[in-house]
């Protein structure tokens, strides 16, 4: 065995040796080798979820949490370093693909778990990590979505939903009038007819895209709107397609009816995908921080979601100073509060994550316009002409339909153009391993900072004959506190307890402190073997001092749903 | 020990059965019995969900026809704690049972759904001793988040089977005893009381120096309702419809739109006192108050109730509505959601001018002598050598009518849900003709009209989008086609008393034919015409 053991090491040493160059930042021997140049359909992301739980059995678990309502599996990957179970670590949430179409997210989710395997025996930061955290990685949550727009005519905007069938215009029928593919290109691109006064012409600079005539001008073409027919004869088109609910508007906190929040649906977590994942986190109570993956526009986001909501003070400091490390990790990337620099949400998951969690949530939407010419751009989609631009220089066409006429059942003789569903918001092949490895950083960076409590101190006085002070130094020397200000005021989680148990020391009483000296200490006289402490702040210190009587084998244990669980031993003599 | 404890318990079981008032309400094995009895082609049995504790959340179905048709919804107790609401609804249905002709009467056009106990965890715990108002059902929860779950629940010190109240004189203290009464401790200051601090009765189990913080199971169900639901309450549970109960209601409401109006019993009420338009609040951007357009709707309704149960003078009742099961049936459901108190206690019986507190207690000191419980001395381990005393007035006395007053009222709703019913939309196809323009073009008119008591839906329905407008659906010959109009259309909303006209062109094709109109929605009864049927 030790033979065999040798000659591998050898032939390994032999590998490296002959590999005299290799590029930094990437797995230079994956064992499971995946290019990052395409987007995947849920059974081929299936696919490498599977590989890499045989490839790295002690280092994650695959498992399923439930179905989503096409009968497709809701993969969730725990990944943390067998040292310690994954429950009692602080563990960072990342999940992709809530909305179907914004597709990166799940190849970014997926990188993350692909990278930090792949990775650990080769950086020492990242093995590192996996001993002091946990991640719980859900690459799509909406995995029946995804494949309808892979291989289903949609615009890149579509579908957003998932796939249960809703009757959105109330006439008794569901998804009866969806869209039509009337040019069978697997795109749903837009309808125009020629109109002597219609309101719009043909781009003169690029003649794929039309432009809205200025008053007293000329126009040539009527827009129809995407691609359909009136199938349900109702005189409206494409008014009921596939769901029309949102699964990101149905989320418990500030949740709203379709009448004043869109998409939705019936009640908080009523759609059983959004409900799955909800239960899931929710019993992963070590959840500490989380990354939910979005497009488009470049942003690091963050809530409120509503004008009248807001985030405590002390827990904005904590967001803006990640994003700042954020916003130089992914170029182009701005830290923005849904509520004040997009429009209002109610019933979001990042929303959820910190008003009713306690859990620090970025909300990343993914690929911005600035990718196109590294140039700062006016809004989160690029302009039409600078898409026409990056078409024609770097995809040489390929983004875009060439107008065509058509025979419209109900509009006669229309033409059909525009752009394909496969870009705009979601980056071409070349640039989509960048897109995932810098938001994976992001993430990496976030995690790292999560609470992370030790024991830096046990210290033992003799104060007479039979009674000792026991003093405790805790430390979080990171950025995040055990609990956020938002969850101290409201309760939500239970505060970090130290406990001393032992058979022979009886604790007489405990006291904690922010600072050595006990200046300014409170007392807890009830129960004292069990000190409640509430919150360990950013690169924050806890002194707790247990006066006792006896001696003995004493053990402390300091538990934190949050920041994780140490323990320590005392010998009183 | 063990001798001790089979004498108590007896002593409890005698103390229990001693009390009329509380044996003539059913316990879940009880209403189970009962529905298991129920054999009517009238009654279709179905149990919504199955608790974790294994009780039955029962639906039952009250129909004339397989058809579907517009229903009511009915639901027993809201109030988790009352076992009231469906033993009146259950000697309602007994009543029907009886008289087939008052049955089909209420069917001819509609079906009743009733969901007698829809928490019956929680109700069950009217029927445990000793006695204890305890509104949550049995999920654990960690009510005082110090990772232990369920540990500080009451204890019944004196043993007398009720929890009833501690009292300890204390010059921190701020309550007094009312001077009407040694029963009242209020928080108003009596010159001549000393002042008290006031807990449940019970032991500090988990030494935290709270009392009966984290008792037995955790979540009430009325408060996880999504409608103004009370985040970070610990008994409204981790997130809106987190609870079995709730969940089922709601699915089963969202499957059946054929509901047009809610009923249920719980500690709201619109019914004494119509709910009316809060002008404040309607033009926030999430409303909280009725559309003006429906207060015409909750006052008839209301005046049916007052009418039918001869109520005088309207009680003001307390409620906490947030999270609760009738605002979220009108909000978030967008239907006409009534409730009030399966019985509120007559303290309009008592003269003088005094608060409805005292009042409630003069009622009881003359109508239930027993209800209440003599302060006594007790040595408690959490207070050694303190003057405290153990005392108050029993548990669920105010909250449940006797015998004779359930059933006079059952008779009563009988009458309200019959009446209740026949507000509600009548659309009419008054008109759909055929005009020949000429030998190949015809224009078809159609015109309808809502002769009913009620709109087609009310504002909340239209608005919420959750209750369907009228649709239309013109079929025509096979030659026919259309040159102008759809073949499907829908009316938003028709008030009462109102009326709207289509129109569509037709290519005949110079071929004879005739046109059929259909007006449907889930929630009304579907009305079809002929071109040239004269209506």
């Amino acid at each position: 065995m030790k033979i065999l053991s040798i000659i591998f090491i050898l032939s390994c040493l032999t590998v490296t040796a002959q590999q005299k160059y290799f590029a930094v930042g990437t797995p230079v021997n994956p064992k499971v080798p995946v290019s990052w140049d395409k987007y995947r359909s849920s059974s081929e992301i299936e696919k490498i979820l599977n590989q890499l739980q045989k490839s790295f059995p002690k280092w994650c678990k695959l498992e399923s949490l439930g179905k989503s309502y096409g009968n497709r599996d809701l993969w969730l990957i725990t990944i943390t370093a067998p040292n310690k179970d994954h429950s009692e670590k602080p563990a960072f949430w990342i999940d992709g693909g809530i909305h179907a179409n914004e597709l990166q997210g799940v190849e970014a989710s997926l990188y993350t778990a692909w990278y930090l395997l792949e990775m650990k025996d080769e950086n020492e930061y990242i093995k590192q990590l996996l001993h002091d955290r946990t991640f719980y990685i859900m690459p799509t949550m909406s995995p029946d979505s995804r494949d309808a727009h892979l291989s289903e005519a949609n615009t890149t905007h579509t579908p957003r939903t998932g796939q249960i069938p809703i009757d959105d215009d109330l006439d008794g029928l569901k998804d009866e009038d969806g869209f039509d593919d009337i040019n069978k290109d697997g795109s749903i691109s837009m309808m125009r007819k020629k109109d002597p006064n219609g309101h719009w012409k043909v781009n003169p600079s690029n003649p794929l895209s039309m432009i809205r005539v200025k008053n007293g001008e000329k126009g040539d073409y009527t827009i129809l709107g995407m691609e359909g027919i009136d199938n349900d004869k109702d005189g409206r088109i494409n008014e009921d397609g596939d769901g029309s609910y949102d699964p990101n508007r149905n989320w418990a906190w500030n949740w709203q009816p379709e009448q004043f929040q869109r998409g939705a649906h019936n009640y908080p977590f009523s759609i059983p995908e959004v409900r799955v994942v909800a239960q899931a986190i929710m019993k992963r109570r070590n959840i500490s921080a989380s990354q939910t993956y979005h497009n488009t526009g470049g942003m690091l986001l963050i809530g409120p979601g509503s004008k009248k909501d807001s985030y405590e003070n002390a827990d904005m400091k904590i967001f803006s100073q990640l994003a700042d490390t954020g916003e130089k990790i992914i170029p182009g990337y701005k830290l923005k509060v849904v509520s004040k620099d997009l429009y209002s949400v109610y019933g979001g998951e990042l929303d959820w994550f910190y008003k009713m969690r306690g859990v620090f949530c970025f909300n990343n939407e993914l690929f911005t316009p600035y990718n196109f010419f590294h140039r700062q751009p006016s809004g989160y989609m690029a302009k039409a002409s600078e898409m026409h631009e990056f078409d024609k220089f770097l995809l040489f066409k390929q983004g875009s339909i060439k107008w065509q006429e058509f025979d419209h059942p109900q509009y006669g003789k229309i033409e059909i153009g525009g752009f394909s569903k496969n870009w705009m918001r979601q980056p071409p092949g070349f640039m989509i391993q960048e897109e995932c490895h810098r938001n994976m950083a992001f993430t990496i960076y976030h995690a790292s900072e999560m609470p992370l409590v030790k024991i830096s101190a046990t210290e033992v006085k003799r104060v007479n004959e039979n009674l000792y002070e026991v003093t405790i130094t805790l430390k979080n020397n990171k950025l995040c506190p055990t609990h956020s200000a938002h969850d101290l005021k409201q309760r939500i989680n239970p505060p970090n307890f130290l406990l001393f148990n032992s058979e022979n020391v009886k604790v007489l009483t405990a006291f904690t402190a922010d600072e050595l000296l006990f200046r300014y200490s409170s007392e807890q006289k009830k129960n004292p073997s069990k000190v409640k402490i509430a919150n360990i702040g950013s690169y924050g210190t806890k002194y707790v001092r247990f006066l006792v009587e006896g001696k003995g084998k004493v053990f402390i244990n300091f538990i934190s749903e949050r920041a994780g669980k140490v323990s320590t031993e005392i010998e009183l003599k | 020990m063990k001798i001790i404890c089979v004498l108590l318990i007896s002593l409890f079981s005698i103390n229990m059965h001693a009390e009329p008032l509380f044996d003539f309400y059913d316990n879940n094995n009880e209403l189970d019995s009962f529905i298991e009895s129920v054999d009517s082609p009238f009654v279709e049995k179905t149990v919504l969900a199955n608790t974790p504790s294994q009780n039955k959340i029962h639906l039952l179905k009250l129909s004339a026809s397989k058809e579907t048709k517009p229903a009511i919804l009915i639901l027993g107790d809201t109030n988790p704690a009352s076992p009231v609401g469906s033993k009146i609804l259950t000697e309602w249905l007994k009543l029907l049972l009886e008289n087939k002709e008052a049955m089909k009467g209420l069917l001819e056009t509609n079906s009743i759904y009733i969901i007698p106990r829809p928490f019956p965890d929680s109700t069950d715990k009217f029927f445990q001793n000793p006695k204890f108002i305890n509104k949550s059902n049995n999920t654990p929860v960690d009510s005082d988040s110090d990772l232990e779950i369920d540990e500080d629940g009451p204890e019944d010190l004196n043993k007398d089977g009720f929890i009833t109240l501690m009292r300890i004189k204390d010059e921190e203290g701020d309550y007094y005893q009312h001077p009407d009464s040694e029963f009242l401790m209020t928080k108003d200051k009596n010159k001549d009381s000393p002042s008290y601090k006031v807990f449940s009765e019970g032991i500090d189990n988990d030494k935290d120096e709270l009392f009966n913080e984290d008792s037995q199971g955790g979540v009430n169900p009325n408060k996880n309702f999504s409608f103004a639901y009370p985040y970070f309450q610990k008994d409204a549970g981790v997130h809106q419809f987190s609870e079995l109960e709730s969940k089922a209601i709601v699915d089963f409401a969202f499957e059946h739109p054929e509901i047009f109006l809610i009923f249920s019993f719980g500690d709201e009420d619109n019914l004494h006192k119509p709910w009316k338009e809060d002008p404040n609040k309607k033009k926030a951007t999430i409303r909280e108050t009725i559309y003006k357009e429906d207060e015409s709707l909750f006052s008839e309704y209301s005046k049916i109730y007052n009418q039918t149960f001869s109520i005088k003078t309207p009680a003001s009742t307390k409620f906490n509505h947030q999270g609760s099961f009738s605002r979220w049936a009108y909000y978030h459901f967008g239907r006409i959601s009534l409730s009030t108190s399966p019985w509120i206690l007559p303290v309009e019986e008592i003269e003088g001018k005094m608060s409805t507190a005292l009042k409630e207690i003069k009622w009881l000191e003359q109508n239930r002598p027993q209800a209440f419980v003599k302060w006594q001395k007790y040595q408690h381990p959490d207070f050694p050598g303190k003057d405290l005393e153990i005392g108050g007035i029993k548990p669920f006395y105010k909250l449940i009518p006797d015998q004779k007053t359930c059933l006079d009222r059952a008779k009563k709703f009988n009458s309200f849900i019959s009446q209740s019913l026949k507000l509600k939309a009548n659309i009419l196809i008054k008109e759909f003709k055929e005009e020949k323009l000429n030998n190949q073009l015809s224009r078809l008119t159609l015109k309808i009209a809502n002769e009913g008591l009620a709109p087609s839906r009310p504002e909340i329905g239209m608005r919420s989008m959750k209750m369907y407008p009228l649709n239309i659906e013109l079929k025509l010959p096979k030659k026919w086609s259309l040159y102008k109009g759809d073949l499907k259309g829908q009316v938003s909303k028709l008030d009462v008393n109102s009326s709207t006209e289509r129109e569509w062109l037709i290519l005949t094709n110079n071929v004879e034919g005739t046109a059929k109109i259909t007006i449907k929605s889930p929630h009304i009864s579907p009305v079809t015409a002929s071109s040239g049927d004269a209506q």
